[in-house]
């Protein structure tokens, strides 16, 4: 592919510049990514769910994913830093906060991936404004009314509001629906606390009264009130049906977060054919005392999502599902005065499942370059790791993608590809990633090369460096 | 009941409606001025009443009524003294947040008016007509502007509206958001031109492209200066204008004069007026006898409104009811009609955007589309959610880490009823004041047995132990009924 082919292609997409669509899912590499530009908007693979847990509050990323061997991590927090003595190193230079313990052998069976430096440019440090931009999947100067969860689902189910028999496309685990999931004309998906109450409440309102509606135009508009009730009615049989079916297979731990994980298991193994789950975990915003509250909150977000992942194995389930943790902004790196931690920028990001390509992807936090106010310059734009995932796990063609981040994403691999897939960094054609490829790639490096260019940025930077690093060694199958 | 015909709707379907037009309603001894109309026409002119406030209104006639409602009162304080500063100048980031905060506090300034204000129809019609003039702060960005604005409908609500139509074509925040600012002579742009024939005066269909441009010629001039709108004749258009037939060298007053000299705008501006006071599905005879109201009366609003609010047409019992409440509406008309006026604006306000109505932010300048919109599977349980969370005094959304809500007393609130310790009245009562739609029998029984939970009649008596809990159980199940919807 010539670079002006490339560009021209990428107009006619109609996408902006620089950040386009890489990473097809079935021709991966550096054959033909644009091979799938034109595939058709086929229905994603039946039965995979994707469950997201938004930690509240802003974690501290840097007391999560620990860069222990850098120096001027234990500066800038003379009181929060975690000794190397307590962490979990995971490689030379990052360790695991002792509390995520549980997740280790996630991450040493390859089921756990971590994406460092997750954020966007131009942070907004304002819970409330920051979390809306990463529901939703705007830039920090855009405010949208649609969430990017919303706009897959339009995408991809744009007549689900005519389809009455249908399982809830997504459930949000909280009274009221996250704006992650409002779609063009209104929810994609429903708002529940516990199936029985949804049952309960839904079903209330509509046994008391079942008079027929008199065709004047009030009887009509109770009529359709009556309908749109009856709807959720209908929802709500379906959930409580399916949590009736569904019994989880191991004990969870106390505490919301285990809650509403079980319910997630229990909904799924019951067959409800939901596609997308949301659950959140509150209290991260950790001002001041922040080491007994954040090592209390990891735990419990730790075990949560190891039972979580038992449980689906159980289940026989594991490999439908993909979880992703997102909060909606990092820490300062330096703490504050009252053992706490203000509100910062980027951050690491989970992603689990069986399906999931493990290790840890990006950088480590660079102290050296540090934004105006002293905190972490992005490495990844959360909205690829949304993209990446829309594109890998639920197999949404580029024009679905241009539907949900019409400015196109560089997408990361998080899942592990389909079988017959071509060898990301294997240049050279060898049948492994290994130092030949390596040179290649060096020489390139700087360079504008659509070959080497993993990413398709426009530009061979560290950002292919890293994505070429994680398929280091690999053989093709 | 009043006599009724079947009429065949737009969309196809076949509606029983009133035949009683304009004339003005006659109270009689089968349809008395009650508790029942009384509260039909305040639900309609304000965002929802307080049960005093029907209970008073009863006690006069409708047209004192209605008098009382369109009284002009003195324009509110500010929100703060940042309305007048002059507008940054490129503002850095920290500016571009205290715009947004800026621009939230008037949001909750603007529901705190909705939320005290009297019996007045004046906080309605400025919703009205910012829905109808839609205007979003995320494009200004400038809160002073977004204030002025809505200080400029509210001027106007009641008034005249082509003073209203003259006074938003020269509206700073309009000539930023539609471009105004940027038509200049030999570079029109007709972006206000084409919705103020749109979406603001005729409707489409009604003139032609060649209309939009001459318009949009004749409208040239006007630019922003701080927080004013400013005339640079340099920047005029002085040449002649062929528009909607007429011929002059039109300025901005003189397009809209021309505008006002079509029928088509009188009826544009009734219908809506109907929608939003009466029913979606317009009767067009009854339209287009308000049209001609308005033309006679130099497009005097009061007169229309008068008529309107007065008529058997609007009284008859097919109306009642017939109307879906937009988030505001339920919102702080519950907040209202619970007498917790000390709740939040901010909880208030925030919750209207979570069920899509975002102040000052609608969906584009064609407004709020409203109607059956507002409620889906997901927005009718988040309205059943706030019901609960003002029961509880327990904000549970995402505002929880910012509020407390009042604790609601539904003791008190029950006692200022007039006949707390007897159960058949109370539930009657309540009915009555919460439901638009009449309640039969059996959904009284259903409510009675709600409310006693298995005990006699006799039993009942608010010093009871349990019963503030009783009466929110009811309270929760009555007002998450459908017909809680519509009002």
């Amino acid at each position: 592919m010539q670079r002006r082919d490339f560009f021209r292609r990428m107009f006619a997409a109609g996408t902006g510049v620089f950040t386009v669509w890489g990473f097809p899912m079935r021709a991966y590499g550096r054959a033909s990514s644009l091979g799938v530009l034109s595939a058709a908007a086929d229905a994603p693979p039946t039965g995979r769910v994707l469950v997201m847990i938004q930690l509240q509050g802003g974690n501290d990323g840097l007391n999560t994913l620990i860069p222990y061997a850098d120096d001027a991590y234990y500066k800038a927090r003379p009181t929060l830093g975690v000794p190397k003595a307590e962490l979990l190193p995971v490689s030379d230079t990052l360790g695991f906060h002792a509390s995520l313990a549980p997740l280790r052998p996630l991450y040493e069976e390859g089921r756990l991936r971590i994406i460092q430096g997750v954020g966007y440019a131009n942070p907004d440090r304002s819970h409330f404004r920051s979390t809306d931009i990463w529901l939703t999947g705007s830039n920090a100067d855009e405010y949208l009314s649609t969430g990017w969860l919303g706009r897959y689902l339009d995408y991809q189910f744009p007549n689900f509001q005519d389809d009455q028999e249908g399982d809830p496309l997504a459930i949000h685990i909280s009274p009221v629906l996250s704006l992650a999931l409002q779609g063009k004309t209104g929810g994609t998906g429903i708002a529940l606390q516990d199936p029985v109450q949804f049952f309960n409440l839904v079903n209330q309102g509509n046994k008391i009264i079942d008079t027929g509606a008199p065709p004047t135009p009030a009887g009509h508009e109770l009529q359709f009130v009556r309908q749109i009730n009856a709807e959720s009615l209908l929802y709500s049989k379906q959930v409580k049906a399916a949590a009736d079916r569904g019994k989880n297979s191991v004990p969870y731990p106390a505490g919301s977060l285990a809650g509403q994980l079980a319910l997630v298991a229990r909904l799924i193994a019951g067959g409800l054919q939901t596609r997308i789950y949301i659950v959140s975990q509150g209290g991260y915003d950790t001002h001041a005392t922040q080491p007994a509250r954040h090592a209390q909150l990891l735990g419990e977000l730790a075990k949560d999502i190891a039972a979580f992942e038992e449980d689906l194995r159980k289940l026989g389930v594991s490999d439908r599902v993909v979880g992703m943790t997102i909060s909606e902004f990092g820490r300062r790196v330096k703490e504050n005065g009252s053992q706490g931690t203000d509100h910062g920028t980027s951050a690491p990001l989970f992603v689990f499942g069986e399906q999931v390509r493990g290790g840890v992807l990006g950088p480590n936090p660079d102290f050296g370059k540090l934004d105006g106010a002293g905190d972490f310059v992005y490495t990844y734009d959360f909205r690829q790791v949304y993209a990446s995932l829309l594109q890998q796990w639920f197999e949404t063609p580029n024009e679905g993608l241009m539907a949900v981040f019409p400015k196109g994403m560089a997408v990361l691999p998080l899942i592990q590809f389909a079988q017959g897939a071509d060898l990301v960094g294997d240049f050279d054609n060898s049948g492994v990633v290994d130092f030949d490829d390596f040179f290649a790639f060096a020489q390139a490096f700087g360079s504008t090369s659509p070959a080497f260019d993993l990413d398709r940025s426009g530009k061979v930077d560290f950002s292919d460096f890293f994505i070429f690093a994680d398929n280091f060694g690999r053989r093709r199958k | 009941m009043s006599k009724t015909h079947v009429v065949v709707a737009k969309s196809g379907l076949r509606l029983t409606r009133g035949i009683a037009g304009l004339e003005p309603f006659v109270p009689t001894a089968e349809r008395p001025w009650d508790a029942k109309l009384a509260g039909h026409l305040l639900r309609r002119a304000m965002f929802g009443p307080q049960p005093g406030e029907i209970a008073a209104t009863t006690g006069m006639t409708p047209e004192k009524v209605v008098d009382q409602l369109l009284t002009d009162m003195a324009l509110p304080d500010p929100p703060d003294a940042w309305v007048s500063e002059p507008p940054f100048r490129n503002p850095t980031p920290e500016q571009q947040q205290t715009y947004r905060d800026r621009m939230n506090a008037l949001r909750f300034w603007w529901a705190n008016q909705m939320l005290t204000q009297g019996v007045s129809l004046r906080e309605r019609m400025v919703l009205f007509w910012h829905n109808h003039f839609a205007t979003e702060a995320k494009d200004v960005t400038v809160p002073q502007l977004m204030y002025n604005q809505n200080q400029t409908l509210r001027r106007h609500a009641l008034g005249n509206v082509k003073d209203l139509v003259k006074a938003v074509t020269r509206d700073p925040a309009m000539l930023i958001y539609l471009d105004g600012r940027l038509n200049r002579v030999g570079s029109p742009n007709e972006n206000y031109a084409r919705e103020l024939l749109e979406l603001f005066t005729m409707g489409v269909n009604n003139y032609t492209q060649k209309d939009v441009a001459e318009a949009a010629r004749a409208l040239t001039g006007w630019t922003v200066n701080g927080l004013q709108a400013e005339f640079q004749v340099r920047r005029f258009d002085a040449g002649v204008k062929t528009f909607l037939g007429k011929t002059g060298a039109f300025n901005d007053t003189e397009v809209v004069d021309v505008v006002f000299e079509q029928w088509q705008t009188a009826l544009f501006i009734c219908r809506k007026l109907y929608r939003e006071l009466v029913y979606q599905e317009p009767d067009e005879g009854v339209v287009a006898e308000l049209a001609d109201t308005l033309r006679e009366n130099k497009y005097e609003l009061k007169p229309v409104l008068k008529k309107l609010l007065l008529s058997a047409h609007f009284f008859d019992e097919t109306t009642i009811g017939s109307r879906i409440k937009s988030p505001i509406e339920l919102i702080i008309g519950t907040a209202r009609a619970l007498n917790i006026p000390q709740v939040s604006p901010v909880y208030l306000a925030g919750f209207a955007g979570l069920l899509e109505q975002t102040l000052l932010d609608p969906p584009n300048v064609a407004g709020w589309p409203g109607y059956r919109t507002w409620i889906s599977t997901s927005t009718l349980p988040q309205r059943n959610a706030f019901i609960d969370e003002l029961l509880d005094g327990k904000p549970r959304s995402m505002y929880r880490q910012r509020f407390t809500l009042p604790a609601f007393d539904a003791l008190g609130f029950a006692r200022t009823f007039p006949a707390p310790n007897d159960a058949v009245a109370l539930v009657k009562d309540l009915a009555q004041t919460l439901f638009a739609i009449p309640t039969g029998d059996g959904q009284r029984e259903m409510y009675l047995n709600a409310l006693l939970q298995g005990a006699a009649v006799y039993d009942w008596s608010i010093a009871d132990a349990r019963a503030g809990d009783r009466l929110k159980a009811l309270l929760r199940m009555m007002l998450k009924l459908p017909e809680y919807q519509l009002t």
